[in-house]
């Protein structure tokens, strides 16, 4: 609403406008814009109350001008050597194809601190000695992996290996359960048993 | 038994988000991708309940379980209480160093002491807990095992959860004894 009031009140406004626009840029010269008439009363009263000063502007001072020719600004850039030097131990990669799929989820490390062990091999121990706790006892597992000897029996106590069992061919589900041995006695049901006979090999 | 689904809240969490409504273009544009049928990812759990887990390579773990990225490990333990230093002591051991540990503690929890032992073991060895009952810390297990994060599940079964009838119906429709009652 308000470009239309406006184009009705100012009709010619953009009449011959590119012209009018170069004519102002061709100039020389910038005309300056009227002052207003309270700054030009008070220019006009300054230029006769210091009329000496004023005409001092208008001329050209040598001394400051020979200043400004002197100086000279010369920038020059020091070469650095910014290469940094490649360590012959911890080499920079260089292949950049993407790492393949792990095992475990990740690259095991190349070099495995004192007392620390990968997933791989901890998975192999315990699964080791769950086969054979006899030859694969905590004592020389702690040996062969460098673990402290307490460690590796609470490693060994709280984390088992799960056995797979595989149901019969009419349901799709398959189960694995934490590896217990065969048989046991459940010490609830205890005092129902007879007393205990010599040969233990038939109750089991 | 029954089971909660899990990764029905996955789908639940793609089709509710507004910014994925925006985003939708009519049939057959969209897509949906259920996480936990992308095997690339990593061993994640499906499902729960009072008698262990059911992960995505269709195996049903039993009893409390250790879960990696890729292999899964029995927990030789009966209840959170049992969830010590020396209980954890495989972890302390464990190169390349583990990021963080989410520890499904079963049911969710009011007495809040074995927090203590916790917090030692975490300060000491710098690893990071994220402790949450299981119907919460399973979803979250997967979310940072998709990730692909170096994140190991602690997992307690629950006792007490809730379940849908839709669960209800899968169960039984898995285990083919829909017209039974049980």
């Amino acid at each position: 609403m308000g470009k239309v009031l406006s184009s009705i009140k100012h009709p010619f406004r953009n009449f011959n406008l590119e012209d009018r626009a170069h004519k102002i840029i061709g100039q020389s010269k910038p005309i300056p814009a009227p002052r207003h008439a309270k700054d030009e009363i008070d220019i006009q009263r300054l230029k006769e109350d210091y009329s000496e000063a004023f005409e001092e502007s208008l001329k050209k001072n040598e001394q400051l001008d020979k200043h400004l020719k002197d100086v000279y600004v010369v920038s020059n850039d020091r070469v650095h050597d910014w290469k940094i030097k490649e360590n012959p131990d911890r080499p920079l990669p260089k292949d950049r194809t993407q790492s393949g799929p792990f095992l475990f989820g990740h690259k095991d490390p190349d070099r495995v601190p004192i007392g620390k062990v990968i997933l791989k091999d901890a998975l192999t121990f315990i699964s080791q000695h769950q086969n054979d706790p006899k030859t694969h006892s905590p004592s020389k597992i702690a040996e062969d992996y460098k673990l402290s000897k307490e460690t590796v029996e609470n490693v060994l106590k709280y984390y088992r290996i799960f056995e797979i069992y595989l149901p019969d061919k009419k349901t799709n589900a398959k189960f694995a359960g934490p590896s217990i041995p065969e048989s046991y006695k459940l010490t609830s049901l205890e005092r129902f048993l007879p007393p205990p006979v010599k040969n233990k090999k038939d109750e089991s | 038994m029954l089971a909660r689904q899990i990764y029905r809240n996955v789908i639940r969490y793609f089709s509710r988000s507004p910014q994925y409504l925006k985003v939708y273009e009519g049939e057959g544009k969209t897509t949906l991708h259920i996480m936990n049928k992308d095997e690339e990812l990593g061993l994640m759990i499906n499902g729960y309940s009072q008698a262990g887990f059911r992960l995505n390579n269709n195996m049903t773990v039993l009893g409390p379980m250790i879960i990696f990225s890729r292999s899964v490990l029995a927990w030789n333990i009966d209840d959170i209480t049992d969830v010590t230093e020396d209980s954890l002591c495989l972890f302390k051991i464990l190169e390349p160093k583990i990021d963080i540990i989410v520890l499904g503690t079963g049911d969710k929890i009011d007495n809040h002491n074995f927090f203590k032992n916790l917090l030692v073991f975490s300060k000491k060895h710098r690893i990071s807990f994220e402790i949450l009952p299981t119907e919460a810390a399973c979803p979250t297990f997967n979310f940072l095992n998709a990730e692909g994060r170096n994140v190991v599940g602690a997992m307690i079964p629950p006792q007490t959860f809730t379940y849908t009838e839709d669960d209800e119906l899968t169960t039984k429709l898995r285990y083919q004894n829909l017209y039974e009652n049980n």
